[in-house]
């Protein structure tokens, strides 16, 4: 009995690990279920050229500004000095974190809870030494900042953009006249479906002949 | 039965279910709970912000469509579930209760990874579920634990310690299989084999420091080249690593490859997992091995060997524990739920969210007003310094890298000059020109730089047209002057140095 369970055992076990393989291989079903997170192993999926932070600012009734993530008490930092929010790059708990830190803190009425992404240059992550050695300009670094998502002051979703980079590599896109015409041809349709309003949009928004109010807008800020 | 005359069900019923003291996978549940500490403890502090109802929790299931797989409990129950975690890593090391405290550490741990996407769940954490499921499985603690000394004690078979290979097969294949499904990720990542994704990992700055990283970057082609030696070792490992000869060489390689990784990719934990992972590859054979080596030593009279040989001499014998085998158990149930209120009292008494401090709950920081004004200014588009990463100067291509970096270069070479482009940029006209020291145009050169293009490259036959002295290569992109990069040719005379 016991050789009949270690036997089962093994041959699911490796099953697992091997169609953890196949599929990854294949980019086929990798993100059917949360347990492939177990079997797949693809530790180095996209190391972009641009550093990124999130900024969690609260917009008070007053005009003034705060900040949100971390909370005003001592941060945590999973891996190194920076805070735990830095590493959420889908945006999943931005809203969570802003009303944590306003459940637990002092603070004025808020209007508005923004995301800012900042991105810059990894080269400038170099310090002044190792720079001097490749480079001969002078070593300016500069980030860019992009609205990310907006939320009521009780954390309703308001504006959710597309992050900096994906924007900056659509704009790459679709700066060539030939292929924007060539996507502009066609009829109109109204997209019910709202993931199909936002993936059709990349190059033109489907909706827009009703109105702006309909649009994806994915570069909006 | 010889090996060689077996077929093939006898040899995988061999390898499977060979008998075997567990030395290896003994190592394995000593180390690998210390390791994990230095990820539990730290976040032990910080539970009740990542891991409760009373903070902002990451679901892994969340991104794949499962919002509600695993359930949110309130901050005192997420503090006593993580408590039992801690102390239950804590008896794995020393062996005390070890197949349950396995099995609570399996499921506590494997729950509280998919509550934290961000900061919690990594590669390294899915690793580590896995062993300590295997662990759970295998006879791990009847060796070098607390449940050996006390078996002993009762009057247990010696041979008690002797289990079957598959779980230690089991976690060698895990390991093996980790390393080639990460080469097939390198395989499908153009970027990867072109070094460009590496170099821009050793400039991140989102793990820990790694100054060696940073300087490595400036040397694209050894990262190339290390790219592609990393693929064919993660790609033979699981292969190799059986073999007698081979496996030193392939293991050492490893410990040499996660090292690395520590140096210039500033990955902490992920190697020391890996190196705890690595002991049960230990068998019988090399545990004699390093018997003989140890006795030889003491043989030898080496000092340190025979201190060390002292301590383990002032040890307790097993035989003085056999009076108090049923209390020591027992002392395991006051001891849990000490841990655990014990845990949740001093969470109470640390106050993560200053909610009972004496002048009252913390206030917001106000963002200063130059922040605020960088924050929310109008974003602009990537500027063309920004879509040019670099400029190179050489005279031999490898790989579509200089392999010679240098300024200096002699008439009659033909210089290759090397513009490093940055995704995302659109297609682009790249012109480079070379100005003497006048700033006079002496030639131009120009090139389409497509939108999946990490380099452009620029020829010059630098002839004897040219006179000796220093010039700059200006790069512009739509007529827009981006980078310079001074050279300076030398006469056919002269030797050129590198620089």
């Amino acid at each position: 009995m016991k050789r009949w369970l270690s036997g089962t055992f093994i041959t699911l076990y490796l099953s697992a690990l091997a169609w953890g393989i196949v599929a990854h291989s294949m980019k086929f079903g990798v993100n059917a279920h949360p347990m492939m997170y177990y079997v797949v192993w693809d530790m180095f999926c996209g190391w972009s050229p641009y550093e990124t932070r999130f900024h969690v600012v609260g917009e008070g009734v007053s005009g003034k500004y705060y900040e949100l993530g971390p909370g005003p008490w001592p941060h945590f930092s999973p891996y190194g000095d920076l805070p735990r929010h830095h590493y959420d790059a889908y945006g999943s708990t931005f809203r969570k974190m802003a009303l944590n830190t306003l459940k637990h803190t002092d603070h004025e009425d808020m209007r508005r809870i923004l995301v800012v992404q900042e991105c810059w240059h990894k080269k400038y992550n170099l310090p002044q030494a190792l720079w001097d050695l490749r480079f001969d300009e002078p070593r300016e670094p500069y980030s860019y900042f992009w609205l990310f998502s907006s939320y009521s002051d009780n954390g309703e979703l308001l504006t959710q953009n597309v992050d900096f980079l994906n924007y900056a590599t659509a704009q790459s896109i679709t700066d060539n006249p030939r292929l924007m015409s060539d996507a502009r041809r066609g009829r109109p349709f109204f997209a019910f479906n709202p993931t199909l309003r936002d993936s059709a949009s990349v190059l033109q928004d489907p909706t827009s002949w009703a109105g702006p109010s309909l649009s994806a807008k994915p570069y909006a800020n | 039965m010889s090996q060689d005359n077996a077929t093939v069900r006898e040899k995988i019923e061999h390898f499977f279910y060979a008998p075997e003291v567990p030395y290896g996978l003994a190592l394995v549940r000593i180390t690998l709970p210390i390791v994990m500490m230095s990820m539990v403890l730290p976040r032990w502090l910080a539970c009740r912000e990542i891991f409760s109802l009373d903070g902002a929790t990451a679901p892994l299931p969340l991104g794949y469509g499962y919002p509600y797989m695993f359930p949110e409990f309130s901050g005192p129950i997420a503090i006593a579930l993580y408590s039992l975690l801690t102390l239950s890593l804590f008896t794995v090391s020393i062996g005390y209760c070890t197949r349950l405290s396995l099995i609570v550490c399996s499921v506590l741990y494997f729950y509280f990874c998919n509550l934290d996407a961000i900061s919690t769940m990594t590669k390294y954490s899915v690793i580590v579920s896995h062993m300590l499921l295997l662990l759970a499985c295998s006879h791990c603690g009847t060796l070098w634990s607390i449940d050996a000394w006390l078996s002993k004690r009762a009057g247990h078979d010696p041979d008690y310690t002797v289990g079957h290979a598959w779980p230690r097969r089991c976690l060698q294949l895990l390991i093996g299989i980790v390393y080639f499904g990460a080469a097939i990720t390198k395989m499908n990542t153009p970027a990867f084999l072109s070094g460009d994704q590496l170099q821009f990992w050793m400039m991140t700055h989102i793990n820990f420091k790694h100054p060696l990283g940073e300087l490595i970057s400036l040397y694209p082609l050894s990262i190339k080249m290390m790219s592609y030696a990393a693929i064919v070792w993660e790609t033979t490992f699981v292969f190799l690593v059986w073999r007698g000869s081979w496996r030193p060489w392939v293991l050492g390689i490893g410990v040499l490859f996660h090292f690395m990784t520590v140096l210039t990719l500033g990955l902490l934990i992920f190697p020391m997992v890996c190196f705890s992972c690595y002991l049960c590859f230990l068998d019988e054979i090399d545990v004699s091995h390093i018997r003989q080596w140890w006795g030889a030593l003491l043989t030898k009279g080496t000092n340190w060997a025979k201190s060390v040989q002292r301590i383990f001499e002032a040890l307790p014998s097993p035989g003085a524990w056999s009076k108090h085998a049923k209390s020591v158990y027992a002392a395991g149930v006051p001891l849990t739920l000490a841990a655990v209120l014990g845990g949740v009292g001093l969470e109470h008494w640390l106050d993560r969210y200053g909610d009972r401090r004496p002048e009252g709950p913390y206030a917001l920081k106000e963002i200063e007003p130059e922040v605020l004004e960088r924050l929310l200014s109008t974003p602009t588009r990537i500027r063309d310094s920004d879509k040019l990463f670099a400029v190179d100067t050489g005279t031999i291509l490898v790989g579509d890298m200089l392999a010679d970096r240098r300024r200096v270069f002699r008439q009659g070479e033909t210089l290759i000059a090397q513009c490093n482009l940055t995704p995302p940029h659109e297609d682009m006209w790249i012109e480079c020109k070379m100005l003497d020291e006048g700033n006079r145009l002496v030639d131009r050169l120009g090139n389409i730089a497509l939108r999946e293009q990490f380099r452009s490259n620029f020829m010059y036959m630098i002839s004897d047209a040219m006179e000796p002295g220093e010039y700059t290569l200006c790069f512009e992109n739509g007529g827009r002057e981006v980078l310079r990069k001074h050279v300076t040719v030398v006469g056919n005379g002269h030797t050129a140095n590198a620089n």
